[in-house]
Order: C-alpha cells, then sequence, then structure tokens
C-alpha cells in the first residue's frame, strides 16, 4: 500500500493557491506525489482525472486526486493545471495523443532514457541483439525478452522507449503496414 | 327664537385672533371651514378659521373681510359627525337647543320689563349683565379710603367683610347705610320708572352722552343707558328693521329661504381641509364638559358622582349594501379606520415629545444602575473629559480628532494588532460619548468623523487609517506595522498547528471509547476567518482581508471547501515547514506529559487506597518510583505500554 506523504492530508493542498509562487510550490509537490505514487503502483498511463488507466499490477489502488479522510478532493480544473505542470514544467509526463487529451498521460517516473538504457543493457545482457523481437515477447510472454520490468507495460510507453533507441541508432523497427505504423518487432543492434 | 341669532360678535385683536374671555382658553384651531345654516350656506362665510375654545366656537374670515361670528357652546344641544361624500366635504352638526333659547329670552324679557316687543336681544343680555353688576355696592374704607364692593343680598349677621386694601373691617352701621342707600336707589328705579335726567350719574350726577355705558367721571356703570338708548333707537328705526336685526344680529345672509331636515335647527361646520374628526372630538369633549358643568350648577350630581364616559367607536355598522356603492362604502370606513388609528397613535407620539425631557431625565437618573452591555467602557479606570467645543470653530475637527484618537488608545486599539472599521468606530465612539455624558448627548455625524480622520496625516496622530483594496478603511495604530502583523499572524497559525499536534498525539495515549478524539485530532483544521477575527478582536472584514495580504505575502495557504475557507501556515515554503515543531519531539513530549500525568494520579489513587485501607505508606518503598521512572528514558515505545500496565491494578482505564 502507498503510504502518501504527510502533505497529501494536508487541506489547503487541494486548492489551487492564489499567489503564484506558492502555486508552482504546490504543484511541484503534487508532481512529486504523482510520480512516487505511479511509481510504487507501477503505473504507466494515467486518465486526466487521475484514474490509473495501465497498470503492470493487477491491485487495489487507492485514488490519486482525493483524500477521504479529510474529505478533501482537487477540483477538475485543478487537476488539469497539476498534470499540465507535470507534462510542461516538471517534463515528467506526456499525453498519449496530444489531439486526443482523454486518451490517457503517459506518466515518466523514470525518464525514457533510463527506461531506453534499462531494456537494451537487458537485450544486451541476454545476447538478444540483432534478433528481431516482438511486442509480445518483449511485454506478454511468460519469459520476457526485457525483463521483469517490462511486463505487461503499455504499447505506448513501449513504443516512445524504442523510439528513443532508435533516435540513438541501437534499434531498428519493423512497423505494421496496415496504415497506422505500429510497432511490430524491434531489432537491437 | 330665530336660529340665526346664535350667531354673535366676537372681539378680535390686532394680529387678528379672538379676545377670549378670562376663564376662556383655546382647545383646537382649524382653517379651511365653510358655514352652513341649517342646509343652507351661509354667503361669504365660506372659508375661515375655526377657533375653538371651552366655551365658544369662534369663526374668522380667511382674509379678514367678513366680520367674524361665534356660537356659544352651550347653545348646542347636541353634535354630530358628517361623513364627506364625493364632492361634499366632511361636516359637522351642531343641534341648537330650543327650549333654552327661549326660555332664556323670556327671563330677558321678564328683567329688561320695559322692552318692547322685538325686543333687542342683545341689549336685553347687557341689561341683564347690568343688573347683576348693580347688586353689588361701594364702601369707602374710613382708614385708606378704598371703594370696596359688597353685594347687596350679603349676610350681614355673618363676619362683615374686610377691606381689600388695608384688611381693617368697616362698621356694621357704614355698611347697613350704604346697603339701605342702594336698595332705595333700585327700588325707586323699579317702582318709579326711569328718573327725569336719564343721562345723570346715579353717583355723581353728571350728564353723560348717552352712547356712554359708564359714567366718564366716576366710573359706575350708568343703569339706563339701554333703555335710553333703546328709545333713540325706536325712534330712529321702524318695527320691522328692529325684528329683522334681533332675528339675525350679525346680519347673515343664506342663499335661500332657511331650512332644516326635520325642523330641528342647527348649524353646520364643513371642513374643506379636513380634520372634522379631531374637531368633533374636541367639540364633544367641550361640550360635554359643559353639560356637566350645567349639570353641577344644578346639583343634580353628588359629590362623588363621576362621569360615565360612553367609548363610542364611530362605526362598525354593517351595512352590506351591493355594487360599486357597497365597494365605497367599504373603502370609506376602511379610511376612516386608518384614520382614527393614525391620528391616535400620533396623538400619543406627541404626548411622548412633549415628555421628553423628562424621560430623559428618567433615563439618566437609571445611568448608575443599567450595567454597560458589550463594550465595557471601563470609565472608571480610564477618565476622558468631554470634548467641549465649538462645532462651529474651524479648529473643531482637529479637536474631535484628538478626542476620537484619546478614545482609541484608551478603549478600543488596546493592543499591538487592534484594528476597527470606520463604521465600528463610528458606533462605539458614539456609544462611549452616550455612556459617559448621559443620553442628552449629541452624538458625531459620519460627515464629522470622516473629516476630521483625514487630518489624521497632517496632525501626526498615533494612529492612522488603512485602506484596504476593497475600499474597506480601518484604523490602527500607527507603530503596527503591516509586515510585523503579518509575522504575527503566520506564528499564531504555526503555534495553532504545533500545539494541536501536540494534543493529537496526547490524545492518542488517552483512553478514547467512541472515536471522537480520532475524528476531532485527525488531521489539523487550519482556522477559519471569524476563529482569527476573534483572537484578534478584529472585526470579520478586517481580518479576512488582512488574510488576504497574508496569502499575497505567501506566508499562509487557504483551503476552500464546502464547509468553508480555512487558513494554514504555507508549508510549501521550506522555510515556514521548519518552524512547525518537529512532529517526533512533539510525539515524545506529548508521551513524556502523559506519563507524568498519569503517574501522577497512580500515585495519589495509590497513597489515598493505602490510606483508606490503613496500608502501608507508599512513601516509605519507593517502588513507584524505582519501577516507573526508567519508564520515562528514551526507549519509550517499549515502556510505555508497561508503565500503563502497571495501572490496570488499579482499575484505571
Amino acid at each position: 500500500m502507498f503510504a502518501f506523504p504527510k502533505i497529501h492530508s494536508f487541506p489547503p493542498f487541494y486548492t489551487q493557491q492564489q499567489n503564484s509562487t506558492v502555486r508552482e510550490n504546490q504543484l511541484n509537490e503534487w508532481g512529486q506525489l504523482i510520480l512516487a505514487y505511479c511509481q510504487h503502483h507501477r503505473i504507466l498511463t494515467i486518465l486526466p482525472s487521475g484514474t490509473a488507466m495501465a497498470t503492470q499490477e493487477e491491485a487495489e489502488i487507492p485514488p490519486l486526486f482525493e483524500n477521504k479522510l479529510i474529505e478533501r478532493s482537487a477540483a477538475p480544473e485543478f487537476r488539469r493545471s497539476i498534470l499540465n505542470h507535470l507534462i510542461h514544467k516538471l517534463d515528467r509526463a506526456q499525453y498519449v495523443d496530444p489531439k486526443q487529451q482523454d486518451a490517457g498521460i503517459l506518466i515518466f517516473w523514470r525518464t525514457a532514457d533510463e527506461w531506453a538504457r534499462m531494456l537494451y543493457e537487458q537485450i544486451e545482457k541476454t545476447g538478444q541483439t540483432n534478433s528481431v523481437l516482438t511486442v509480445y515477447e518483449l511485454t506478454q510472454l511468460d519469459e520476457l525478452a526485457a525483463g521483469a520490468e517490462f511486463r505487461n507495460m503499455d504499447y505506448n510507453m513501449l513504443a516512445r522507449i524504442v523510439e528513443v533507441l532508435v533516435r540513438q541508432g541501437k534499434a531498428q523497427v519493423l512497423r505494421s503496414d496496415d496504415g497506422l505504423g505500429r510497432i511490430e518487432g524491434v531489432k537491437m543492434l | 327664537m330665530p336660529p340665526l341669532s346664535v350667531w354673535q360678535q366676537v372681539l378680535v385683536n390686532k394680529s387678528n385672533r379672538p379676545v377670549l374671555a378670562s376663564d376662556e382658553h383655546n382647545v383646537y384651531i382649524k382653517d379651511g371651514i365653510g358655514l352652513y345654516q341649517g342646509r343652507l350656506k351661509i354667503k361669504k362665510y365660506q372659508n375661515g378659521r375655526l377657533y375653538l375654545t371651552n366655551r365658544r366656537i369662534i369663526w374668522l374670515d380667511q382674509n379678514d373681510q367678513q366680520r367674524p361670528i361665534a356660537v356659544e357652546l352651550s347653545a348646542i344641544e347636541r353634535i354630530e359627525l358628517v361623513e364627506g361624500f364625493l364632492r361634499s366635504s366632511p361636516k359637522i352638526k351642531a343641534f341648537l337647543k330650543q327650549n333654552e333659547e327661549t326660555s332664556i329670552k323670556g327671563e330677558a324679557m321678564d328683567v329688561s320689563g320695559s322692552t318692547p316687543k322685538g325686543s333687542f336681544d342683545q341689549l336685553n343680555v347687557l341689561d341683564a349683565a347690568l343688573r347683576l353688576r348693580s347688586s353689588t355696592v361701594t364702601w369707602v374704607c374710613v382708614i385708606c379710603l378704598y371703594n370696596n364692593l359688597i353685594s347687596t343680598d350679603c349676610d350681614l349677621n355673618a363676619a362683615l367683610p374686610t377691606c381689600i386694601s388695608c384688611g381693617i373691617p368697616p362698621s356694621r352701621a357704614q355698611i347697613e347705610r350704604v346697603l339701605a342707600e342702594a336698595d332705595e336707589l333700585s327700588r325707586e328705579l323699579t317702582l318709579n320708572g326711569p328718573p327725569p335726567n336719564l343721562e345723570a350719574c346715579p353717583k355723581c350726577t353728571f350728564v353723560n352722552h348717552p352712547s356712554m355705558r359708564y359714567c366718564e367721571l366716576c366710573g359706575t356703570a350708568l343703569r339706563l343707558v339701554s333703555s335710553s338708548l333703546m328709545k333713540r333707537l325706536q325712534s330712529l328705526d321702524n318695527p320691522s328693521s328692529l325684528s329683522i336685526i334681533s332675528e339675525n344680529p350679525m346680519g347673515l345672509i343664506l342663499e335661500d329661504k332657511e331650512e332644516y331636515t326635520n325642523n330641528i335647527p342647527y348649524v353646520k361646520f364643513s371642513f374643506r381641509k379636513g380634520g372634522e374628526l379631531a374637531s368633533y372630538q374636541h367639540l364633544l369633549e367641550e361640550i360635554q364638559s359643559i353639560q356637566w358643568l350645567a349639570l353641577e350648577a344644578k346639583g343634580a350630581i353628588n359629590g362623588e358622582g363621576t362621569k360615565i364616559v360612553e367609548l363610542r367607536e364611530p362605526s362598525p355598522q354593517k351595512e352590506l349594501v351591493g355594487g360599486i356603492r357597497g365597494l365605497e362604502k367599504l373603502d370609506q370606513l376602511k379610511r376612516k379606520q386608518n384614520e382614527m388609528v393614525l391620528s391616535l397613535s400620533l396623538d400619543d407620539f406627541e404626548q411622548l415629545m412633549y415628555k421628553a425631557q423628562d424621560i430623559l431625565n428618567l433615563a439618566s437618573t437609571f445611568k448608575t444602575v443599567i450595567k454597560p452591555q458589550r463594550h465595557s467602557f471601563n470609565i472608571e479606570g480610564k477618565t476622558m473629559p468631554p470634548l467641549l467645543f465649538n462645532k462651529s470653530s474651524s479648529l473643531y475637527h482637529q479637536e474631535l480628532l484628538r478626542h476620537v484618537s484619546e478614545f482609541l488608545l484608551n478603549f478600543e486599539l488596546t493592543s499591538v494588532t487592534s484594528m476597527i472599521t470606520l463604521q465600528d468606530l463610528f458606533a462605539s465612539y458614539n456609544r462611549f460619548l452616550i455612556l459617559s455624558q448621559g443620553f442628552g448627548t449629541e452624538l458625531i455625524p459620519p460627515q464629522d468623523l470622516t473629516k476630521s480622520l483625514d487630518l489624521v496625516d497632517k496632525l501626526k496622530m498615533p494612529i492612522r487609517l488603512k485602506t484596504y483594496l476593497s475600499g474597506l478603511v480601518v484604523v490602527a495604530r500607527r507603530s503596527h506595522d503591516l509586515q510585523s502583523l503579518h509575522r504575527v499572524l503566520l506564528q499564531y497559525l504555526i503555534d495553532e498547528e504545533n500545539s494541536f499536534t501536540y494534543e493529537k498525539y496526547k490524545s492518542e495515549l488517552l483512553a478514547d471509547n467512541d472515536g471522537y478524539m480520532r475524528d476531532k485530532y485527525r488531521v489539523f483544521n487550519g482556522l477559519t476567518v471569524s476563529q482569527i477575527a476573534d483572537h484578534y478582536g478584529w472585526s470579520p472584514a478586517v481580518c479576512a482581508e488582512e488574510l488576504e495580504l497574508c496569502l499575497e505575502e505567501q506566508l499562509l495557504v487557504v483551503d476552500e471547501h464546502i464547509s468553508g475557507t480555512f487558513y494554514y501556515a504555507n508549508v510549501f515554503d521550506p522555510t515556514i515547514l521548519a518552524r512547525l515543531a518537529n512532529e517526533e519531539s512533539q510525539k515524545k513530549d506529548a508521551q513524556n506529559d502523559v506519563l507524568a500525568q498519569q503517574k501522577l494520579i497512580s500515585d495519589k489513587l495509590k497513597t489515598t487506597y493505602d490510606a483508606d485501607q490503613n496500608l502501608i505508606r507508599v512513601s516509605d518503598y519507593s517502588f513507584g518510583l524505582s519501577t516507573s521512572v526508567p519508564s520515562l528514558s528514551p526507549p519509550l515505545s517499549g515502556s510505555l505500554p508497561d508503565s500503563l500496565n502497571q495501572l490496570n491494578g488499579l482499575r484505571f482505564t
């Protein structure tokens, strides 16, 4: 069970503060809380409402933006500005599809670069370079090619990670030809 | 007797007010009055003032073109109120006495005796009066030569009258002589008819002009003037004109021939400008009191008789009439009742104003008894001389400001954080004025207050005005600095939160059966505007403004919730967070305190128990100390339950 920090039961935490400096601090606090929360529950994508969309674990997750104990919850407006802060200021989250914000937000409690390095090291360690690995093999197979960290990983997240490797020149991708351009397979170099 | 003769002449003084008799006084005055005789208007008597005295109803022309006329109240049998309808004004109908009029006339005829037919009423009355006068005779005091009066029918066997001037009684013989002379004189007159020289004064024999009523030389009333004058008048006028004059002494002209409903003579007063109700009531009262006096004079009332006042509500006669007329009637009825209520209530108000000074005096006698309520301006402790200053002086506002400032420093701005809004200052300063100087005090209007407060900076007063963004103006001490004020506020919030955490941990260690403490101390709930305002004695408006500024300065944060708005120290700021007491140390403090407290209780219980049971004194053995003292040392978490368990033996939970 995720132990919420003390600030989570601080009532003013749920009210958007008027003073810009105070608000900045408040939003930073929220950002830290979200990252810690997502890391603990291994959540990679959340909805703008704060509900976890894709998690690597199947477990009961306490709500993020509310505290039943003190009867406080952040207003939808405020939730949006918290997430915006996380995306644009802290650079630790991304819209799955910026044009369709309700589709979910990727939370990078580990940055994409870190994920990419982990994936590459794992593949290298297991000697699977230069062989094509499917997305299924990377995330769903009983004996994972990429290691336990990647189990049940959201496709969108995996795509971002792989893109980082591609940009670094460490991987090549095979895309589907159905027009959507989804990644079918990855070959580490 | 012709009813028109009821109108009498009235003397008027230079300012056009009626000259009243010595025991006569005005009761009510109303203008816009028209006169009616019977059913018809009296021509040219349609716009005048009505003076109701305790003896007459006097009518004066508004433009003084007509001679004023009057009706004696004693000539009125009863009165009746006639409501106005459409274009007809409300009226008072006064029914005239018929029988008494004629009887009076008869008497007058008897007295004058020689007066011919078509008697001259006025002169008759005059004659009667003269006769009445003549029934007193004068006697000259032998000591001071003062002319004293004595009535002819005075009883000589009783004590003799004394001289009014010197107080010496005359000799009986002198009085007898005077009376005999008078008797002789009157007998001469009545028996032998008028003496040959009619104009001669009966006393000094000076021949006066026939129009004189009193002797020009000695001032004695000329008794035969009336008859002589009458003779002259008779010779001048023919009898027919005389009869007209007697029927209509004032020469009143009606629109048409006299006419009365039911043939009962009456006059009407038409109230063109309203006020008929009040007049009616006054008139009714006066007539009743005159009738009462008449009854008394007749001896019809014994000494202890009282008048039964008939309370007659002027109306609710339910008359169900349909249609517009019915509605109109209802409306009229309602209006009348309203008017009644209003006039009655205003009567009371006039009474109150009349008694105002008495009430003020009364109130100030209670001043010592009344407890000053909310603001107990402790006047005994601090005395402030009242501001005695001419309001018109140019220095008035400066002086007022000084006085207000003194008042503020003494009573309102007693601490550094004190503030007061202008409105509150206005109220409390005036309250103070009343409290310290009594109810008659002149209060300070807001204009003067603001005007003098504008001078605050110019005069370098120890107070200053502060205007918030919302336009709220408060008065505060000059010394109090905005920044430090906010620091104080912040410190207060921090202290509150610290003490809360302390209490929270303390409550965790104590018994809590119903979970109330747990719920109460779950989380620090911040402070509302009103709590902070109460703590500092500010008004909520001021407090809200200050908190707003604190938010701007990043000292506080706000929690806006459906249950209210709560303020907290800004823990997003690490420096402020650091000022909150460490939770662990708080926890420890709480535990230590609770332990010490419990030990004290258990010790006490032990000693009382031992004393009750006559057991060994606890103090002889130090087991309580040796076991519980180590538990206070640092590894608290482990030792705590033990030390509490020890209390179980005493059934202490």
